[in-house]
């Protein structure tokens, strides 16, 4: 890897930290994470995968009261988008790939789910309602991010691309 | 932006400044484990009374925990306020129709409470006492082990210390761009969602824009000092262990066998 990259990629993950840092309702059952915008990257790129890790643990790490969320959050970030990576490697439409990233990211917010059961946050009988609602701004929060992402890559406004 | 957390690292010479970097962030591991065993007023009160010492032993001022507080506290709230009212057990005071406040749902909003305060204290004693360098240089040096299977310890150790060390002028920078595009009109609050899908891409751009060309630069400047990644590397700040260090494990092992006597079985 060269140092360029290995820059690019460390600024990607301080991007991410402060995005979810210094922004409200980042944390918790109702949650709205803007830095997951950057989770779009990973298909100009997929070593970006590593920088959002590394930027979901540093956010979670220091901001989350949930300590638990340090090692689900970021479990969750790195396996997931790796899963989307491999699943989409054969899809030629950006548009499809966006689509599956924004489906199988939301779905896959039954870990925060269970996380916040198992940090004592929700009551296990309400470990349904919880996770439909963290599906549902998921989703909310990676449609509206997802097509700015597309539009600005579209309009080659940034070169979101790795050497 | 520029009160940032991980930035407020305050130097000092207490105990806690002094300890091994690698220590304090086991230390730190461990005890948000065993702060799950806590099941009781006794045992939530030694976990409080532990962090309010260690506190008083790194001799930072309380008015920096209370700060650090104020992003908490919505999310403490809004926690508090659903174990109120979606809990049952014990006697019942209030209830209409699925809202209840019950015996349990008081004491478990109170628990929770402390236990999210808990955790915020022994992370913030770590942040305010450690240079986040130092902590980028610990998990390099406890994911260690990781190299011998290939994993690229030393690459993400760097960029974890370059992550922490511009966290800072990011938040900066974003806050000048937001603080920008709100002077030439940019409506953060408009109704419709397409347009506040439109204000996104003015903020993103520049960020993401101005960003990269800060990582151009930075890996010039690293690479006309020779810096060659995955080199056999030295450190500048090397880390020793001493007996103060292997006292706070068995001062935490201590806490432990008493939270194990005194939880509720």
């Amino acid at each position: 890897m060269t140092v360029k990259n290995i820059t690019k990629l460390a600024i990607v993950a301080a991007l991410y930290a402060v995005l979810t840092i210094f922004l409200p309702n980042q944390f918790g059952p109702i949650q709205f994470r803007l830095a997951e915008a950057l989770n779009f990257m990973i298909f100009y790129d997929y070593r970006y995968i590593y920088a959002l890790g590394i930027g979901c643990a540093i956010a979670n790490f220091f901001a989350s009261p949930m300590k638990l969320d340090v090692l689900v959050g970021t479990a969750q970030t790195v396996l997931v988008l790796f899963l989307i990576y491999f699943l989409t490697k054969k899809v030629k439409s950006l548009v499809a790939k966006y689509v599956i990233l924004d489906v199988v990211f939301s779905l896959s917010m039954f870990f925060i789910a269970w996380e916040l059961w198992a940090d004592g946050i929700v009551k296990f009988s309400n470990l349904w309602p919880t996770y439909i609602g963290l599906v549902f701004w998921e989703a909310f929060v990676l449609t509206i991010t997802g097509i700015a992402m597309y539009l600005i890559q579209k309009r080659k406004l940034v070169n979101l691309y790795l050497d | 932006m520029s009160k940032v957390l991980i930035g407020r690292y305050l130097p000092g010479d207490s105990v806690i400044h002094r300890l091994d970097p690698r220590g304090k962030l086991v230390f730190t591991i461990l005890f948000i484990i065993i702060v799950f065993w806590a099941n009781n007023l006794i045992t939530y009160g030694l976990l409080l009374f532990f962090t309010f010492w260690l506190i008083h032993m790194s001799k930072i001022s309380l008015a920096y925990f209370f700060a650090g507080m104020k992003s908490f506290i919505y999310l403490a709230l809004f926690v508090v306020i659903i174990q109120i009212f979606f809990s049952d057990g014990g006697i019942t005071y209030w209830h209409w129709g699925i809202l209840r406040v019950t015996q349990m749902g008081l004491i478990n909003a109170f628990y929770m409470f402390l236990r999210l305060l808990i955790n915020l204290n022994i992370s913030t004693i770590l942040t305010l006492t450690t240079s986040p360098l130092l902590i980028a240089d610990s998990i390099e040096s406890l994911l260690k082990p990781l190299s011998y299977f290939g994993v690229p310890v030393q690459i993400i150790g760097l960029i974890i210390s370059i992550a922490l060390r511009f966290i800072p002028t990011i938040a900066d920078a974003a806050q000048k761009i937001v603080n920008a595009q709100m002077a030439r009109g940019v409506d953060f609050n408009a109704s419709s969602l397409k347009k506040r899908i439109m204000n996104i891409i003015p903020i993103l751009v520049p960020l993401l824009e101005s960003n990269f060309k800060m990582a151009d630069e930075l890996s010039e400047a690293m690479e006309s000092r020779g810096y060659i990644p995955l080199a056999k590397r030295t450190h500048f700040h090397v880390m020793h262990w001493h007996w103060q260090d292997s006292t706070a494990f068995g001062i935490l092992g201590l806490l432990a066998v008493l939270l194990i006597i005194l939880r509720q079985s």
